[in-house]
């Protein structure tokens, strides 16, 4: 226990006089002439036993209320064992962790969660001793510093707390944890404090970052400093909060007039079945708008449809009703709408099985065909061509090589069919030229190596089309040498290149060592077929996956062809600013998403829009956690918790120093006083000369 | 005499009389108070010496109308006559020191010397022979019997001297005065009997095998039957100097009981042995104990 005002205790002195008073008032009884003492005599002995003992009780009363006075005007502390794992007037970094993960965007009566938990953090920050050094760290799923280690000047509220805003992000405590620990572990003091304002939302919890029971910092080697950590829960009233978590965008190509279909994905938290609007805008314009019946905690996905009247990149958004936390109410998406591409297919006689995959009969598909014989077409009908198919059936003639190579050169794609008879035409447009080798095979079928999943030509092979894929057989393919590695997509079970792409000025050629035939083997006869030629048509080879968009803080790699510079505008911002990011060996740039959600708009060559939403996953899960289980989710042995609230200061210098316990002292002495009057009004009244 | 004012009842409060001067003065405002509040009172006498007329009330015997007067003044007088007796009354009062207690502004002993000194007065006025005797621990002074007037003064006089004595020992002097007063009487007991109640009616049951009419006056002061004291004191026993420090709060209760009982012991043992038993505090207006008087006046006629 500690005093305050030490220098009150002299006046325990006065708890003498009490003690004077009761002495001196045994001989101030006085006499009363009474006619006979009769009758009194046999109450005599109870009568004095009584006497005295209220004299003893009024004698211990009185000095016990004195003795309580002066103690609480010595404003004793009760030491409570967090604050005793600090000792007083230890230099000590205290780091304040304010939450600001959209979840504390949560709206209360006039105003947010985050309002109230900055207000506690204010609150705490008032609290503290001069010789506290502060530090306070916004976090969310990352940590920003606003005050670093000051000892001076934070009693004026840091600008950059009273800017603070619930950022877009999730949450993770133990990493924001961590930081502190970094932060007090760097500082020079041998001491640190955390205070953690947060809603200890249980999402936020990923993993316990400390060693379980073990509340100190590691400084250096075999070096530890006392370390307490302090919880403030600042927890939200409970509510409904409905989020879209998801939006799921067609992968396949999207042609204008086409019919899209997003599926919007819808999770309540409310304890029963709600029954929100959900509304689907694209390009700024209401499209549809329907009631989604939503059963408690689960999730329900919604497919809406609408037709894409224009080609290019449109946005669009799904949103439901407003309700508390309003940062998951509404996602964002975008979707590439394309034209028909324009397909001119050159073969020296009947390639059917290619004519049927690129054009499938009884099928509106995305491919406008013109199927040609080498001597049938001019170079002026390139000029209205997105991709020309060389096919089979006879030799190429080498002289088409150079148009096809210009027409690659100016943007377009060539996709090659290498089989036998095409071998010089294929070696005459290809950017490796002499250097590359063509050997016929021997007699035989051949099998594909199973290609990666996921890669761009393959990305609508599921995992069984992959398998399938790698047990056909082939038959006449070359033996092919001299491509660089990173041009080959897919090859063959003796290591030759089945596929590869080849950059050709701004266009492309994709070579396939195989018979679009039913002689080069079953591939014709395979359902992979189809889906392979008109990938190699119509896919973008290297593209990242769908156009779902990216996560707020999170990156999304995009394709670029070397020596293509990029540039990125994110949300709210006019400038266009360069790529972060370039990883050759992917052949992609990655483009940080940015901070908040809306539309990045990423120019490699060609412009790409991407949406950027908030991760809803786990974030808009609201489930809270107490101070205690937050504390055993995060390792904490030792730790002071109190609400945030108006007695926040009061609870947490409770914490941290003790409890004053002058008022219970005062009280006490109060009723001991109050006590001594009942026991002297009951005794006869005061005056009654015991000197009272 | 009281001022025509004033009612003849407040002179009969022991504050108002124990203000005057003399004795006799005294004696004779209570008593002639007391016969004035009783007015058309069954009390006096009808014997051979005339007193005074009075009108006739109905209901009233007929026997005693003045005829003449009636002839005279068509009015119903009823001829009055002082009663004629040859009682010898005794009047025995204690001057024990337990005697000279008073919470008020008048002792136990000055109310009884008051008292005596009106049954005094309404004794000698109906021509009883009157004696007193003042006791403590023994018989003190004895004024022997008569019932001339001028008795009375030599009676006042001594009560007008009385002062308080030593301990109260009320058998033995009980029993001397049984022995010492030959002719049967009435005797009046004025005393706050602070003594073994079974000695005391030992005592008055002597006086009853002599074949005395007893009147009892227990005279008390409030405080001695409420004990209604605040604070802790210090008792001091008057008659033996005696202290006892008590929490009067706390024994009250307790004290009260055990005086009630004893009061009421005596009570019922005087009644058993026919003596007229009267508690009286001191705060009691004196007719009270003149009506308790008459009363048992009455009953020996």
């Amino acid at each position: 226990m500690n005093l305050l005002n030490p220098v009150f205790l002299f006046a325990l002195a006065a708890a003498a006089l009490p003690l004077l008073i009761h002495l001196l008032s045994r001989r101030r009884v006085p006499e009363f002439p009474f006619s006979s003492l009769r009758f009194l005599r046999r109450s005599d002995r109870r009568s004095m036993r009584r006497i005295t003992l209220r004299r003893l009780l009024l004698l211990v009363m009185r000095t016990a209320a004195v003795v309580l006075v002066v103690l609480a005007f010595a404003r004793p502390v009760v030491e409570g064992r967090l604050a005793s794992l600090i000792p007083a007037q230890t230099p000590r970094l205290v780091v304040v962790l304010l939450d600001r993960s959209y979840s504390m965007g949560v709206r209360e009566s006039g105003g947010t969660l985050f309002d109230r938990a900055r207000e506690a953090a204010l609150e705490i920050l008032s609290g503290l001793g001069p010789q506290d050094e502060v530090a306070v760290v916004l976090f969310d799923e990352a940590q920003e510093l606003i005050l670093a280690a000051e000892r001076t000047g934070w009693a004026v509220t840091p600008q950059a707390l009273s800017d603070a805003r619930p950022s877009w992000r999730g949450t993770d405590i133990g990493a924001a944890l961590e930081y502190a620990r970094g932060l007090i572990a760097g500082s020079r003091h041998g001491a640190g404090e955390i205070f953690l304002v947060s809603d200890l939302q249980r999402s936020g919890m990923r993993g316990p970052r400390g060693e379980k029971g073990m509340p100190a910092a590691e400084v250096g080697p075999g070096a530890e400093v006392p370390l307490r950590v302090f919880l403030v829960p600042v927890a939200p009233d409970p509510g409904v909060n409905v989020a879209v978590v998801g939006v799921r965008v067609p992968r396949a190509a999207v042609h204008r007039g086409e019919m899209v279909a997003v599926r919007a994905v819808l999770r309540s938290s409310a304890p029963g079945d709600v029954t929100v609007p959900v509304r689907v805008e694209v390009d700024g314009r209401r499209i549809v708008e329907q009631q989604i019946d939503l059963p408690p905690g689960a999730e329900v996905s919604e497919e809406f449809r609408f037709e894409a009247e224009r080609s290019g990149w449109i946005r669009g958004s799904v949103s439901c009703r407003e309700d508390r936390l309003p940062a998951d109410d509404s996602r964002r998406f975008t979707i590439a709408v394309r034209e028909r591409a324009r397909v001119l297919l050159l073969s020296g006689g009947d390639v059917f099985y290619l004519e049927q995959a690129l054009e499938p009969e009884g099928a509106e598909g995305d491919i406008a065909l013109d199927a040609r014989l080498w001597s049938g077409y001019e170079s002026a009908d390139l000029r209205d061509v997105d991709v020309v198919v060389a096919g089979s059936a006879g030799a190429a003639p080498r002289r088409d090589a150079p148009i096809l190579r210009r027409f690659a050169e100016t943007g377009g794609r060539v996709v090659v069919f290498v089989a036998p008879g095409l071998e010089e035409f294929a070696a005459a447009l290809s950017a490796h030229g002499p250097g590359i080798e063509f050997r016929p095979r021997d007699e035989g079928f051949l099998e594909p190596r199973r290609p990666p999943a996921g890669s761009g030509l393959f990305l609508p092979f599921g995992r069984e089309d992959l398998d399938g894929f790698s047990r056909l057989r082939l038959r006449g393919a070359p033996t092919i040498s001299g491509i660089p590695a990173r041009e080959v997509l897919a090859r063959l079970s003796d290591g030759s290149p089945l596929v590869w792409r080849e950059e050709i000025g701004a266009g492309e050629a994709i070579f396939v060592a195989a018979d679009p035939d039913a002689e080069g083997g079953n591939l014709v006869l395979s359902p992979y077929f189809l889906p392979l030629v008109q990938q190699l048509v119509l896919a973008r080879i290297g593209e990242a996956a769908g156009t779902e968009g990216a996560l707020v803080g999170g990156s999304i790699s995009i394709p670029v062809r070397d020596g293509e510079d990029c540039s990125v505008r994110r949300p709210g911002e006019e400038l266009y600013r360069p790529a972060a990011r370039r990883d050759d060996a992917s052949g992609t740039v990655v483009v940080p998403a940015g901070g908040e959600p809306g539309f990045l708009v990423v120019s490699c060559g060609e412009e790409w829009e991407i949406a950027v939403n908030p991760d809803c996953r786990r974030e808009s899960i609201l489930e809270y956690m107490s101070a205690d289980e937050a504390a055993d989710s995060l390792g904490l042995s030792e730790y002071g918790a109190a609400p945030a609230g108006p007695g926040i200061a009061a609870a947490v210098r409770e914490a941290r120093e003790g409890k004053e316990i002058a008022g219970m002292l005062a009280a006490a002495a109060l009723l001991l006083l109050a006590g001594e009057l009942a026991v002297a009004q009951f005794g006869g009244g005061r005056g009654d000369g015991d000197g009272a | 005499m009281p001022d025509a004012t004033t009612p003849a009842g407040d002179f009969l409060l022991p504050e108002v009389v124990s203000r005057l001067a003399g004795m006799d003065l005294r004696a004779r405002l209570i008593v002639e108070g007391f016969i004035a509040g009783l007015h058309r009172s069954p009390y006096h006498g009808f014997s051979v010496e005339f007193a005074e007329y009075r009108q006739y009330n109905a209901g009233e015997s007929a026997r005693n109308i003045d005829w003449k007067i009636f002839a005279k003044t068509d009015r119903y007088y009823l001829k009055m006559f002082e009663d004629e007796t040859n009682l010898r009354g005794t009047l025995l009062l204690d001057r024990s020191a337990s005697m000279d207690f008073s919470s008020g502004p008048v002792t136990k002993l000055r109310y009884g010397a008051l008292l005596c000194a009106a049954l005094s007065y309404l004794m000698i006025r109906q021509r009883d022979a009157v004696g007193l005797a003042v006791f403590d621990e023994r018989i003190g002074e004895i004024v022997p019997h008569r019932s001339v007037r001028g008795h009375l003064f030599h009676l006042l006089r001594t009560l007008e001297r009385v002062q308080a004595g030593r301990r109260t020992r009320i058998s033995p002097a009980l029993h001397e005065m049984a022995e010492r007063i030959v002719r049967r009487g009435l005797v009046v007991v004025v005393s706050d009997l602070m003594d073994d109640p079974a000695e005391v009616i030992t005592g008055l049951k002597h006086f009853r095998h002599r074949g005395h009419e007893i009147v009892v006056f227990h005279l008390l002061d409030p405080l001695e039957l409420s004990l209604d004291i605040g604070g802790e004191v210090a008792f001091v026993d008057r008659e033996t100097g005696e202290r006892l420090r008590a929490q009067p709060w706390f024994v009250r209760g307790e004290y009260r009981r055990s005086v009630r009982e004893w009061t009421r012991w005596l009570g019922e043992r005087c009644l058993e042995n026919a003596v007229d038993y009267t508690l009286i505090t001191t705060n009691t207006p004196f007719d009270q104990a003149l009506v308790a008087y008459l009363g048992k006046r009455g009953r020996m006629r």
